[in-house]
């Protein structure tokens, strides 16, 4: 007999007259209700609300979960374009590709795992990279990549940072490498106001047939249909992950109880079970829909299943597979416990959906407990219905489960940083290089990148710090790859957010040019302190500005007049210890196509007597620079240099065409520590063979803007018999190309100024400084 | 005729199956993957046996020491003591020296340690070269020793350990097909020409007969040539700016594929 009556209720109606007490009391049992909230919930409800209902709206209407602070401003980004077949709403985006691949989609998503890897870093980080994965793979896609873009703080700080960096690391490494999916890369850097509250934002990549993308909803026909819940069993871990992720870093007590435990060894096996399940699915022509289980667990799985298929759902909690150890009905319904999915199929499938996971690829042997269990069934009536033991422990309108929650949060917006001008006499330039190079953001990422397997599939072309952007072919034996880079100055956000953000969609699309890929599309997470600070909210409208004028600026090498799609995303606040935030820091990932994967250029310059052009904006002015920072130690470096969008579409252009073309062996974005840098990270990318000869005479500009400016830019390293039609298509399309020198069989670095002189480095001694920044981190032994 | 079948056996964990079989069906061979749970009598259907990488039962224990010991292992073994080709390659190579399958017939002689490297400790990514050495083993015949392939590396257990003299005596005997090599192509002796400190850089061991391979390098992942390394010099390297510069749009194929053709030459198939 089900009695409603029977449940407990989290609090009562005469109670709920006093919202502020009410929400202190269930935060202290670790509900995160707001006062507002307390007051809306009986009103939705109609009555007062059970226990695990407070739990279950208490994840709904977390920031990480309803966007309550964000999603009106969100809708300024640009999502349409003719390639994307699904745009942002779903665990991840989707868009086509083209001849020869015209049958398969691109999967791409983007989360952060911000709060968690903070208090555990490894199994923090660990179950980032397991969560994203699983966004993918719920598309019905296979994954085929992971990025993963790192904001540390300062290494020399403290040795809990330190201990922080070693720890992502290894949990990336640790989770990614038994999965099987190749780590692509991303970007790193270091900056004090990182040392409380580091960021790891993870992405993943997949490959679905296009007709095969799978949705996260009940088909529509008659079904009946059943839920079937797939990997590890219940328990409780991760309960009150997502309210969690919602607050500030500073609060009492121990949150480690909030974060997932991670098991890569299960991902790995269920990942493939699922793979027959698609070709099941696929072959059979079953109607079927899938989801990760992530934030709220069982709940919001089933939920947003039913919901977005218009059905309610009838869930009974004592047919879920779980641990042996009693667990009360909201921990087992909003459990955030890893490495499960739910499938909503016809029930007429479910026996054999289960076998797959249960008998032919024996999830109980790889993890006691782990299997397949039918858990409930979708209904007409729009209900969302759950019962443990008889009792119904929650019981309301699936809409008020999606109808989610707005808060309109007032923003100020605060004047940017002016560009900066240099008034000190410059150091020596020798020295200065070397600097760069051996300062922890200058220094080789290649020691972190040998901690991962980038090549597992055996499909990977370019990988990390081979090229500006990581190259996988999606079906080998097609001629077609796929490139991903990421994009964003911590330093230019913090200065200028919007500036900084167009900065940072530039970055990481002029990346994706430089190895031959048109941008396709992009994912964003943007990372901020607390919506509650104006002055956040008004550097998150402007940081949305620059996201979506640069993206509609940077779209037409995928669809001509269109803009560069916005296709998944998400929003990570309170980033923040006390009052003191991390700068507004989004995070962009660019996906492009390349259509001559095989002439991909890397960065590393290659045989004597190719051409070294650099093509982009005059070097006048070294404004928010890492030399200002770093070499004239500077903390405020001032505004990003200004970007001209259009001008940085004809030069992506030109990129793209070069590669496509095989005009050039190699191309290297100008990034932090400008021309010289660049010129530096591309001799050491090779075998350290060759040299490089350069004059500075042609940018008619003074020595330090020369060698260090940032403003944007391409290095490229052009074959000679084809540089005729490289510096014709520049100049067709108004760009500055400036000849510089050229690759020589003496090893070593060269550059010629009329001020300096000739400046010499040799190959040890740059790779010595280079690599030296993050061996340290490894061997404790930070100054 | 018809395409040799090779087993590409799927143990719990392992997570290299997709480009092997692409490999092996880019030499003539007709792979099939099949789970841990097979019966083993089936085994009996295919001309040879590839251990693929990965991370088989969780490498709990020691990496391979539990896939040694699981009845599709066993069932495996009798069918290398027939001779038939086995390839085991990181993970499967691990497996294959728990096993004693190599060097083979005196038990469990060798070891794969953790890997020794200076200013770093565990898992280790990277691309490296190997030079073919003298030797009886099926998968490298046909090479002239001296060879230099490049290829990556990806393991945390990569340095082959045996008792005191016993990897020269292997050396001797022709049972180290492959080692690591320096830049100038000799046997490399420092990191990071040398990923794991294996004594006398040895990359991979075969029994005597030369039919069983454990090879801690992934072939696999050097097939195409396009896919080459950026820091790979030499022959290689020229030959892929060769194609480039004619406009091949193909991939090419790369200096691993070397290895799965040595096998598709023995089982009579001609490329």
């Amino acid at each position: 007999m089900t009695l409603l009556g029977a449940a407990t209720r989290a609090y009562t109606l005469e109670q709920a007259r006093d919202p502020g007490a009410v929400s202190r009391a269930l935060a202290a049992r670790g509900i995160a209700l707001d006062a507002e909230e307390v007051t809306l919930l009986p009103a939705l409800l109609g009555r007062a609300p059970l226990e695990a209902e407070a739990v279950l709206f208490g994840i709904l209407w977390s920031e990480h979960c309803s966007y309550k602070s964000t999603r009106a401003l969100l809708r300024r980004l640009p999502s349409a374009a003719p390639q994307v077949l699904i745009g942002p709403g779903e665990d991840a985006g989707v868009v086509a590709l083209p001849v020869p691949c015209q049958d398969l989609a691109l999967v791409l998503a983007h989360e952060s795992h911000n709060h968690p890897s903070q208090v555990l870093p490894v199994e923090g980080a660990a179950t980032g990279v397991g969560g994203i994965v699983r966004d993918v793979v719920c598309m019905g896609a296979t994954v085929a990549g992971v990025l993963d873009a790192l904001r540390f703080g300062d290494p020399a700080a403290a040795v809990h940072v330190r201990d922080v960096i070693r720890g992502v690391v290894e949990g990336i490494a640790g989770y990614g490498n038994p999965l099987g999916v190749p780590n692509l890369g991303g970007d790193t850097c270091f900056d004090e106001r990182f040392d409380g509250a580091v960021l790891v934002n993870v992405m993943a990549v997949g490959i679905a047939p296009r007709d095969g993308v799978l949705r996260s909803r009940v088909p529509d026909g008659a079904g009946p249909w059943v839920f079937v819940l797939v990997g590890k069993p219940t328990d409780d871990s991760g309960f009150g992950g997502a309210a969690f992720a919602s607050g500030t870093l500073d609060h009492d007590g121990d949150r480690r109880g909030a974060v997932q435990l991670p098991d890569p060894f299960l991902a790995r096996v269920l990942n493939v079970a699922n793979e027959e399940a698609f070709a099941r699915v696929r072959a059979r022509g079953v109607r079927a829909g899938l989801k990760d289980l992530g934030a709220g667990g069982v709940a919001c799985a089933v939920s947003e299943l039913a919901a977005a298929g218009g059905r309610g759902a009838e869930l009974v909690l004592d047919d879920l597979h779980r641990v042996a150890r009693e667990l009360p009905p909201e921990v087992l319904l909003c459990a955030e416990t890893q490495e499960r999915y739910c499938w909503v199929v016809p029930e007429a499938f479910a026996a054999e959906l289960c076998g797959i996971y249960e008998r032919e690829f024996a999830l109980g042997d790889v993890h006691p407990g782990a299997g397949a269990r039918v858990i409930g069934r979708a209904t007409t009536a729009r209900r969302f219905r759950v019962t443990w033991r008889d009792v119904v422990v929650v019981d309301c309108d699936v809409d008020a489960i999606t109808a989610g929650r707005r808060i309109a949060r007032p923003s100020r917006r605060r004047v940017p940083a002016a560009p900066r001008k240099l008034r000190r006499p410059h150091p020596d330039p020798r020295g200065a290089l070397l600097a760069l190079l051996g300062s922890v953001n200058g220094g080789a990422r290649d020691y972190l990148f040998r901690h991962y397997d980038s090549e597992v599939q055996g499909r990977t072309w370019l990988r990390p710090g081979e090229g500006d952007a990581a190259l996988f072919v999606p079906a080998p034996g097609r001629n077609l790859g796929v490139a991903l880079a990421v994009g964003g100055n911590p330093w230019w956000c913090d200065a200028d957010p919007e500036l900084g953000a167009r900065h940072a969609v530039a970055e990481a699309a002029r990346k994706v040019a430089c190895t031959g890929g048109r941008p396709w599309a992009l994912t964003d997470c943007l990372n901020s302190g607390s919506p509650e600070d104006p002055l956040v909210m008004g550097e998150f409208e402007a940081t949305l500005e620059g996201l979506a004028v640069a993206a509609e600026a940077l779209g037409g090498l995928a669809a001509p007049g269109a803009a560069l799609p916005f296709v998944s995303g998400n929003v990570s606040l309170y980033n923040q210890t006390g009052t003191r935030a991390i700068p507004p820091s989004p995070i962009v990932m660019c996906a492009g196509v390349v259509k001559e994967p095989a002439a991909a250029p890397g960065i590393a310059t290659g045989e004597p007597g190719a051409f070294l052009v650099l093509v982009g904006e005059p070097r006048d002015t070294l404004t928010g620079s890492a030399y200002v920072r770093t070499v004239m130690h500077e903390s405020l470096a001032g505004a990003p240099p200004a970007i001209d969008l259009g001008h940085e579409a004809r030069l992506e252009e030109l990129a793209v065409l070069a590669a496509e073309g095989r005009w050039v062996r190699a191309a290297h974005a100008v990034g932090d520590g400008g021309l010289a840098v660049a010129l530096a990270e591309m001799l050491l990318a090779g075998s350290g063979l060759a040299g490089i000869d350069v004059d500075l005479g042609p940018l008619d500009s003074a020595l330090a803007p020369a060698l260090f400016s940032e403003r944007p830019g391409i290095v490229f390293e052009v074959r000679a018999e084809r540089a005729a039609r490289f510096y014709h298509a520049a100049r067709e399309r108004r760009l500055l190309a400036w000849p510089l020198g050229t690759t020589v069989t003496t090893p070593g670095l060269r550059i010629r100024a009329a001020e300096s002189g000739m400046l010499e480095w040799s190959v040890a001694e740059l790779r010595a400084a280079h690599a030296a920044p993050l061996e340290r981190i490894w061997n404790e032994a930070v100054t | 005729m018809t395409a040799p079948a090779v087993l590409v056996l799927q143990l719990p964990g392992v997570n290299c199956e997709t480009e092997t079989v692409r490999a092996l069906e880019r030499v003539g061979l007709a792979p099939r993957v099949l789970r841990w749970t097979l019966d083993s009598e089936r085994l009996r259907d295919f001309a040879a046996f590839v251990l693929p990488g990965g991370f088989s039962y969780q490498d709990r224990v020691r990496a391979g020491a539990l896939a040694a010991k699981s009845a599709a292992v066993e069932a495996l073994a009798a069918e290398a003591e027939r001779g038939k080709p086995v390839l085991g390659i990181c993970n499967g190579a691990q497996v294959l020296v728990e096993a004693g399958l190599v060097p083979g017939g005196a038990g469990v002689e060798l070891a794969l340690a953790r890997n020794r490297m200076p200013g770093r400790a565990g898992y280790y990514a990277a691309w490296i070269e190997l030079r073919i050495e003298a030797s009886n083993c099926l998968f490298t015949r046909g090479i002239q020793p001296g060879t230099v392939l490049p290829m990556p590396v990806a393991h945390g257990e990569g340095r082959f350990l045996g008792a005191p003299g016993r990897m020269a005596e292997l050396l001797g005997a022709g049972c180290v097909p492959l080692r690591y090599a320096d830049p100038g192509g000799q046997a490399a002796t420092e990191f990071p020409a040398l990923p794991n400190g294996s004594e006398l850089a040895v990359a991979a061991v075969s029994n005597p007969s030369g039919n069983v391979l454990a090879i801690m390098p992934h072939p696999e992942r050097a097939q195409d040539l396009a896919g080459l390394a950026r820091t790979a010099a030499g022959p290689w390297a020229r030959e892929r700016e060769r194609r480039l510069l004619e406009g091949a749009l193909d991939p090419g194929d790369g200096p691993g594929l070397e290895i799965f053709r040595g096998l598709a030459r023995h089982l009579g198939v001609t490329a």
